[in-house]
Formats: structure tokens, sequence, C-alpha cells
């Protein structure tokens, strides 16, 4: 609206300045056809002087007559030169200003409104923030990924008196009682609308120090530490989402925060992977959505990918890679009514249900130690939960019990080796797990992985390449790890 | 003839319209900021170390390998920007880095990287900027890419993308350690 405005001001002002000329320059012509008058007036007199000079014989008639024809061809000059300047009547003059100034008060409007609509783009908003890549549109994925209990407020929030006292009340009442996590919960929240980000990832630290399960705190706390950082994505948010994802593999926050993290560090095929399946999985009125599908266009469109045929396979994989997920081992889980429980249970009764089954299967497996179906379960229960270290455990009772299941045993390696753990992680007992692995299932390309890992962390380069090299042949032309693959390749012959 | 005198500013105008013009016609970028010090030596300086554990950076640590040196400061919003970059850099062992602390408290620094991760495999401090200055730094941050023999033979202006890393840097990378053979 107030570009119309402006718009329309500035046109206005155009049109007045171009009149400003044909309006005041009536005058000057005036100034002008009255000159002409007066050339005529002049040479009239001189005509009556040479009458006047031959009545008194002063001249001869010969004489009288040149002089006359000399000063009739001048005033038949002088009007002819009249006639051309502007010899039309008044009448036609003030016609053609006319025209001139209807042309001038409806040509240009018109013409700057047309070539407006052919060039210009009326609905384009002012810098669209989520379009760009140095994280400075995160806060709209902020805003919308929070819960919708909390009321969408504008930033600025700091202004609102009752939220700088509820604060400092909270502050105060943490004080003396600091081993309160719904306390600091609500306080780093506080924070968090305040837009005190780095307070909040302390006070959500501080919580997650009690409850450490608490998915939700976790992911909370990876927003923070995101906001904190100015929408870069920092490693501690990277492990915090990471462990969400793991948790919940469906929740959408911590898929576009990974995803976010892989486009900063300028990988947009991992950042698409992340997003088209986010947007393969999100309902068409979800909130993010759209800014998922934006980011998704402009980092394709960016590192000239096409996205369509990324989104096509996504839909092409999607009831497959569901599959699995399911089918996986069939131990007896929970029974149908315990689902349906947890199902109309809020989200702390639910944790707390799943908190009671673990621990109660956790005191059976300790008296009954070969239970191999009872360690697996157990594994992904704690895997879900959060407490890796028990989840280690549990994977390497069951690794104990099936040494042949490959699909066990990588479970196994996969937690002692957690993705994203820095190489000089590598334990002897991986180490070993490794070649164990690639004794069973020689060409399992996880095995054949790990087995160029340990031996490139050994210096051994040359067992390192010929692993990497074999599962380079394995994998299909397109496959995401291979880029990452071939450099490591190259790094070792460097 | 006063007239012409009237054409004077278009003229005038014209001069510098086309001044401004014809580098953009003929794809000279004006960003471009050429470095007098291609293929030249990298400057050696005596950098003591900012992490106990991390080594500092001497005269000779410029020698030996292909790397990126990096300048890099807490108080610069655009590092802050092209840091996952380097991370990534730093996880797939693509390239080393040498990492300059350039203009910065030591502990903003080490707060810096324990928040976004320490991609660097040596880092030197350059508190008064004299490095910066024999580098012909501009503004952090800065990158530079250095041969085995220790010379400077790329300089990348202003935060690393994907772009630049992609269609310039690790292939220059690249074709260095082939020429080393």
């Amino acid at each position: 609206m107030v570009f119309w405005v402006v718009a329309g001001v500035l046109t206005f002002g155009t049109i007045l300045l171009l009149l400003w000329p044909v309006l005041s320059a009536g005058g000057e012509d005036a100034a002008e056809r009255e000159a002409g008058d007066e050339a005529l007036a002049v040479y009239r007199d001189q005509l009556s002087e040479l009458e006047r000079d031959l009545e008194a014989g002063r001249l001869g008639e010969e004489e009288f007559e040149a002089a006359r024809v000399e000063v009739q061809r001048r005033m038949l000059a002088a009007s002819a030169e009249q006639g051309r300047g502007d010899g039309a009547s008044p009448a036609t003059i003030r016609k053609r200003r006319l025209a001139a100034a209807v042309l001038v008060i409806f040509l240009l409007p018109a013409g700057a409104l047309l070539t407006y609509v052919g060039v210009g783009r009326p609905g384009l908003p002012d810098l669209p923030l989520a379009k760009r890549t140095d994280g400075a549109g995160t806060t709209r994925m902020a805003q919308q990924s929070q819960p919708s209990a909390q009321p969408q407020q504008p930033a600025g929030a700091a202004a609102q008196p009752g939220v700088a006292e509820m604060v400092a009340g909270l502050e105060e009442k943490l004080k003396a009682n600091p081993e309160d996590a719904d306390g600091w919960a609500l306080l780093a929240r506080s924070y968090m609308v305040t837009e005190r980000y780095r307070e909040a990832v302390t006070a959500y630290g501080r919580a997650l120090a009690m409850v450490p399960d608490n998915i939700q705190l976790v992911a909370a706390r990876g927003e923070a530490l995101v906001l904190a950082a100015d929408g870069m994505v920092p490693p501690a948010a990277v492990e915090d989402f990471r462990k969400v994802n793991m948790a919940q593999p469906q929740e959408p926050r911590s898929r576009y925060y990974l995803g976010l993290a892989r486009s900063q560090a300028a990988d947009p095929v991992g950042a698409l992977k992340w997003w088209i399946a986010l947007e393969a999985d999100s309902p068409a009125d979800a909130p993010w959505r759209a800014l998922v599908t934006q980011r998704i266009e402009e980092v394709g469109a960016e590192a000239g990918i096409d996205v369509a045929a990324l989104r096509a396979a996504e839909r092409a994989n999607r009831p497959a890679s569901a599959a699995p997920q399911i089918s996986r081992a069939p131990v007896p889980g929970p029974t149908e009514e315990d689902v349906k429980a947890a199902g109309e249970m809020s989200a702390e009764d639910r944790s707390a249900m799943i908190q009671s089954m673990v621990d109660r299967l956790a005191t059976r497996l300790e008296q009954e130690p070969d239970d191999l179906d009872g360690w697996v379960r157990l594994a992904r229960a704690y895997g879900v939960l959060g407490r890796t270290g028990e989840a280690l455990k549990a994977h390497a009772n069951a690794a104990r019990l099936a040494p042949d299941d490959l699909q066990i045993q990588l479970d196994y390696a996969r937690a002692l080796f957690p993705p994203g753990t820095p190489e000089s992680g590598i334990t002897d007992e991986f180490a070993a797990l490794v070649d164990h692995i690639r004794q069973i299932a020689p060409d399992s390309p996880d095995g054949l992985f790990y087995g160029g890992l340990v031996a490139a962390t050994r210096g051994d380069a040359a067992t390192a390449k010929e692993l990497w090299g074999a599962l380079l042949e394995r994998m299909g032309p397109n496959a995401p790890a291979r880029g990452m693959l071939e450099r490591r390749i190259e790094a070792l012959g460097g | 003839m006063s007239r012409v005198l009237y054409l004077l500013p278009l003229l005038i105008f014209a001069v510098i319209a086309g001044y401004f013009t014809i580098p953009i016609l003929t794809k000279k970028d004006p960003r471009l900021l050429p470095s007098v010090l291609i293929d030249k030596p990298a400057p050696g300086h005596d950098l003591p170390a900012l992490l106990q554990d991390k080594p500092g950076l001497g005269p000779e640590d410029l020698k030996g390998e292909v790397k990126l040196v990096n300048f890099f400061a807490s108080w610069c919003g655009p590092c802050r920007a092209e840091h996952p970059i380097l991370m990534r850099l730093a996880a797939e062992g693509a390239v080393p880095l040498v990492g300059i602390n350039y203009k910065d408290r030591p502990e903003a620094a080490i707060g810096w990287l324990r928040e976004l991760g320490d991609p660097f495999g040596r880092i030197g401090v350059d508190a008064d900027g004299r490095a910066a200055i024999d580098w012909g730094v501009y503004g952090v941050p800065e990158t530079y890419l250095v041969d085995a023999a220790g010379h400077i033979r790329h300089r990348h202006v202003g935060p690393l993308t994907g772009k630049a890393l992609n269609d310039t840097i690790l292939p220059m990378v690249e074709q260095l350690r082939a020429g080393k053979g």
C-alpha cells in the first residue's frame, strides 16, 4: 500500500514538472507576436513616410516605386516569418497545448503502470529472510516449530513488562531450589522469548542435567544453541539434534536443523537429503512446510541439483524405507493394550511407562543373561531413551550371544562408534569387532568401510585403500557417500 | 554555441557510466582483489600457539604439504558463517587447515572454538595483526592456499562458500598435489 502511495506521489510530481513549461509558455509566445506586429507597424510608417516624401517632391516617381516595393517586400517577409513561427490562431495554439497536457497527464502514468506491470513484481517480498543461507532466516523456523501452546509473539517480547519480572522471580526461586528441572525448563523458555539465547542454553543444560532423557528439552536446547550462534548450527547443536533424531526419527525440527547444518557446511546434497525426506513426511498444512520447500528450491537452484528428480526418488523409496523399521526383529514388543494406553497418555506419562518397562526388562535380563531377543530389545529401548552407555552394554551382550548375526554385530559396531564421532574415538575393542565382522561377512559394505577406517587410523594406507576401493566398486555411481569415500581415498594417497 | 554547453553534463555522465559499465560487460569482477603475493613465498612469522595442546605456527611449518591458511577471529561474523565448511573439510580430511587468530582475545577465541568446533591442525596467534599485514589480509575471514614449497597460490577474500570451494580451491589442491608427484 505504502508503495503505491509513494509511486503515485512521484508520478504526480513528474507530471507537474512536465506540465510546467507547457502552461507557462503562453507569455513568451505573446511577446514574440508583439515583436512581429511592431515590425509591421514600422514598415507601415515607412510606407506613409515615402508617400509624404513623394508629395513633397523629395522623391522621384521611379525612386518612390522602388523604395515602396522594397518596403512591401520586407513587410511580406516579416508577416511570413510571423506566420511560420506560430502563425496559427490563438485557438489552435490552445488546442495544441491542451493536447500536450492531456498527453502528459494520461500517457505518463499509463506508460509507467504498463511498464511496471510488465517488468516489476508487485508481490515480491522485501528481502526474503528465509532464503538467506547465512542462517538469518532461522528464527522463522524457530518460531513456527515452537509448541502451539506458546503464543507466537514477535521478537522484542522483552518489551513486555510481565516477562522480565517473571524471569527475575524464577531466577530467585531456582537459586533457592536448584533441583527443579521444570523450573529450569520454564526459565529457559522465558529466556528464549526474551532472546537471551546464551542464557537459555545454560538453563536448558541445567534442566537436562536432571532429566537427561527428555527429548523435547534436548531439541529445545539445540535450537537455543543455533539462535545463540546467530543462526549457524554449531557442533553441540548438531549433537543435540542427532540425539533427537535417533530417538524420534520423525521429529521435524531436528531434521530441519540437521539439513541446515549440512547446507551451512556447503554440502547441498546432504542438506537436500534431510529436507526432501522431511518434506515428504510433512502434512500439507504443516506450518514449516512452506519454509522447507523454499529452502529445497533455493539450495537446489544454487547447487544446480535437480530437486524434482530427488523428490520423485524419495517418493519411490518411501514404502521400502518405512518397512524395515517396522519389521526389524520379530521380538515381542509391548502388547496392544500397552500401545493403546501409551497413545492416550501425556508425553511424560508415556516416557515414565517406557522407563518402567525398560527397567523391568533390564532386571529380568540380569537374571537370564542369555536371552538374545531381550538384549536386542533393551539395546533399542536404551537407544531411544538416549541412554547410550547402557545401550552399548546391551548391544555388547547381544553381540556376545549371536557372534554370527551380521546385523547384530553391526548394531554393536555402530553403538561403539556412532556416526559423527571423530576418528580418534576408534578403540581397540572397535577394531577387534570390525575384524570379526569382516570374517563373518567379507563383502558387507559396512564392514569394508569400518575396516578401511581402522586401517587408515593405524596408518596402514594400503589396506585402507584396498578395502575402500572394494567398497567403491560395490556402490552405485550415484551413491551419496561416494564422493566422501573418494576424497578419503585421495587423502590417503596424497 | 552556448547550447553545446548544456550537453556537457550529459557527456560527463556518459563517460562515468561507461567507466563503471565496461568492467561489468567484460566480466572483470570488481570484487576480485588480486594479491601481489600470489606465487611468492608466504611470509614467515613465529606465531605463538593459541591452545596448549596444539602447536603454533613457525616459519618452517608452512612447507611440506598443500594446506589452507585461514585468518579468523571470534568477533567476526562471516567467520562464523564459513566455520561449518572448515569443520567439514577437517572431518573429511580433504586438506590440512592452519588457523591464524587475528587481533583477538585468546579466551574469546578459545571459547569460540569450543562452541563451534576446532578444524585446525595448527593455530597461531596474531594478536597485533602484524602477520596479517605481511600476508596482505584485507579483512577477516580470509583464506590462503599454500603449496608444499610454502608459496601462496590462491587467496580467497571473505567467507568460504561451497562454490568457491568446489570450483576453485579443491581443484587447485588436487592440481598442486598432482604437480608434486
